[in-house]
C-alpha cells in the first residue's frame, strides 16, 4: 500500500496519512505528515477520522554532496541509522533537506522515509519540490485542471521557513556514504560493505551483549569482512524497495550476468509489475535465474508464504531484520536492490561499485 | 512578522482540530489506508455498532497476505481467510484481481 498510495496520487503534499502499519512514514515523501498506528488508533480512525498524537520534536538531517556511483538512498538510510542507533531519532519527526536529498527521485526519497522509523523517527518527510510535482502530475487521483495549479502553489508554501529551528540537526557528507549492509538482527547493526565485522572491544558496553546475540544468530565472526560473506539466496522487492527505479538499478547489475544463488523478485506493484515488463527487465531478471513472481509484500514479512528457510542467509532489500522476520531462523541482510543484485551475482555480499564499470 | 515555522509545524497546524490538557492533539485524518492486519479494528467498531466514518477517505489494499504466485487458487486457507475478511470488511468486491474499496472509492492494487 506504501507503493500504491503515491502511484494513484492518493498520497499528496500537505495531507495526512495513516496505516496500521509501521512503513507508512514511506508517504512522508511528498510533504506528508505520515504515520503507522496501532489497532486501537485503527478502529479511531474508521469510526472518527481522527487520531491522538503528541507532537514530536523537529529534527532535519541535512545531506549535502552528492552521491557516488552504486549508492542509493537505502544507503543514506541505513548509514544514519547506523550512525545514531535505532533510537536515534526516537521521538522526532525528521525531515530531510539539503543537495543530495533534492538530487533523489521520489523512489528514492521514499525509501529514504520509509526507513525512518527504523531510526526510531516517528514521521520522515522531505519538502514538496518540482521532482514532487513531476511525479504527482497525472495520477488518478490527483488535482486536475485549475485546481492543479492551485494545489502546487499550496504545497510550495509547506516547505521548512528560512531560519526555522529544529529541536535537533544532523549533518551528513553525501561523499562518505558507501553501499550498507546489515550484518545483524537490527538495522543499526549496519556497515559500508568495505568493513569488517566489529569486535567485541570495539563495542560499546551497552550494546554488546546484542552484538554478540546478533553475530551468534546471524552464523558470523567478529572481525571477519562483510564482502565475500557467502550468501544462499536474494529478494528484491517490499515497499522500502519495490519500485521501478529499484528494479532498474537491480536490473543494470544482473543484465547479461548470471546469479550464482537462487532468488525472487517481486515487484511493489501491478502497475510496477506492468513497467517493468515493458521496459523487459524481467526477462533480464528470468535470464539470469532469478524467479519473477506477482507483487505484494512477499518475502519481506514472511506472511504470505514467500519464506527464507532456517539458517538460510539472504540478501534483501527489505526494511527489517529481526530474529525471524523473513521465516523462522532466517538470516537477513538488509542493502540496496543493486547490492542485493551483486549479491546474486557472485554468490557473496559484495561491493556492487566493482560490478559497474561501464554500466553507469 | 510570525516566527518561521517548520514543515513539522505547518502540517501539525493545518491538521489539529483541538489539544487536550495533556498536550496531545486530535489530528483530522486525509487518507487511511487499511490491510489484511486491520481486521481487528473493523471487529471492535462493528462491536460497537459504528459505521466506517469516511469511507471515501478510507482505502483497502490486500498486501501482507498476498501470495506472489498461484493468486488464483489459494491452496492456504489461513492466507486465504486473511484476505476474505479484508473483502468483506471493505464492502465489496470491485473487479476479479485484488481490488477493493470501501463504499464508493476504488482504489487498484497488486
Amino acid at each position: 500500500m506504501h507503493v500504491v498510495g503515491p502511484e494513484e496520487g492518493l498520497t499528496l503534499p500537505g495531507l495526512l496519512v495513516n496505516c496500521g502499519d509501521s512503513h507508512t512514514s514511506t508517504h512522508g515523501a511528498f510533504g506528508t505528515l505520515a504515520f503507522g498506528i496501532g489497532a486501537t488508533e485503527v478502529a479511531h480512525v474508521l469510526a472518527t477520522q481522527t487520531v491522538w498524537q503528541r507532537k514530536p520534536k523537529s529534527m532535519r538531517i541535512t545531506v549535502e554532496g552528492s552521491l557516488g556511483p552504486g549508492v542509493s538512498a537505502k544507503d543514506i538510510a541505513l548509514g544514519w541509522i547506523a550512525k545514531l542507533g535505532t533510537d536515534g531519532a526516537q521521538g522526532h519527526a525528521v525531515e530531510y533537506a539539503g543537495a543530495a536529498i533534492r538530487g533523489l527521485s521520489m523512489e528514492g526519497r521514499m525509501t529514504l522515509c520509509n526507513l525512518s522509523i527504523e531510526g526510531g523517527a516517528r514521521f520522515g518527510m522531505i519538502a514538496p519540490d518540482e521532482t514532487t510535482f513531476a511525479y504527482i502530475k497525472g495520477r488518478r487521483f490527483a488535482p486536475k485542471g485549475a485546481a492543479w495549479e492551485t494545489a502546487c502553489a499550496d504545497w510550495r508554501g509547506l516547505s521548512s521557513d528560512e531560519g526555522a529551528a529544529f529541536d535537533r540537526e544532523v549533518l551528513l557528507d553525501a561523499s562518505e556514504i558507501a553501499p550498507t549492509v546489515t550484518w545483524g538482527t537490527s538495522p543499526e547493526q549496519a556497515l559500508p560493505i568495505t568493513a569488517s565485522l566489529p569486535e567485541a572491544s570495539d563495542i560499546p558496553p551497552a550494546k554488546a551483549e546484542a552484538a554478540r546475540a546478533a553475530l551468534e544468530y546471524m552464523g558470523l565472526k567478529a572481525g571477519q569482512t562483510l564482502e565475500g560473506t557467502v550468501v544462499d539466496q536474494v529478494f528484491i522487492g517490499s515497499c522500502t524497495n519495490g519500485r521501478i527505479e529499484d528494479l532498474r538499478a537491480a536490473a543494470q547489475v544482473l543484465k547479461g550476468r548470471k546469479a550464482k544463488i537462487p532468488g525472487l523478485v517481486s515487484p511493489g506493484s501491478a502497475q510496477v509489475k506492468a513497467q517493468a515488463e515493458a521496459e523487459g527487465l524481467d526477462r533480464i531478471f528470468t535470464a539470469a535465474g532469478l524467479d519473477w513472481v506477482a507483487s505484494g509484500c512477499s518475502m519481506c514479512v514472511g506472511m504470505n508464504g514467500d519464506l527464507v528457510a532456517e539458517g538460510k542467509r539472504c540478501a534483501s532489500s527489505t526494511n527489517r531484520n529481526f530474529k525471524g522476520r523473513q521465516g523462522r531462523g532466517a538470516r537477513t541482510h538488509l542493502m540496496s536492490p543493486a547490492m542485493v543484485a551483486a549479491a546474486a551475482v557472485t554468490g557473496t555480499l559484495t561491493d556492487v561499485r566493482n560490478l559497474l564499470e561501464g554500466r553507469v | 512578522m510570525s516566527a518561521p515555522k517548520t514543515m513539522l509545524e505547518k502540517l501539525w497546524t493545518a491538521h489539529e482540530v483541538l489539544q487536550r490538557a495533556d498536550g496531545v492533539s486530535l489530528l483530522w485524518v486525509d487518507r487511511h489506508l487499511v490491510h489484511e492486519g486491520s481486521h481487528h479494528a473493523f471487529a471492535k467498531i462493528k462491536e460497537r455498532g459504528l459505521p466506517v466514518a469516511e469511507p471515501d477517505l478510507t482505502f483497502a489494499v490486500v498486501d501482507h497476505y498476498a501470495p506472489t504466485r498461484g493468486r488464483s487458487r489459494i491452496a492456504d486457507r489461513e492466507i486465504s481467510r486473511m484476505i476474505d475478511t479484508l473483502r468483506d470488511n471493505a464492502g465489496r468486491t470491485v473487479c476479479g484481481s485484488m481490488i477493493w474499496m470501501i463504499r464508493g472509492r476504488a482504489l487498484c492494487m497488486l
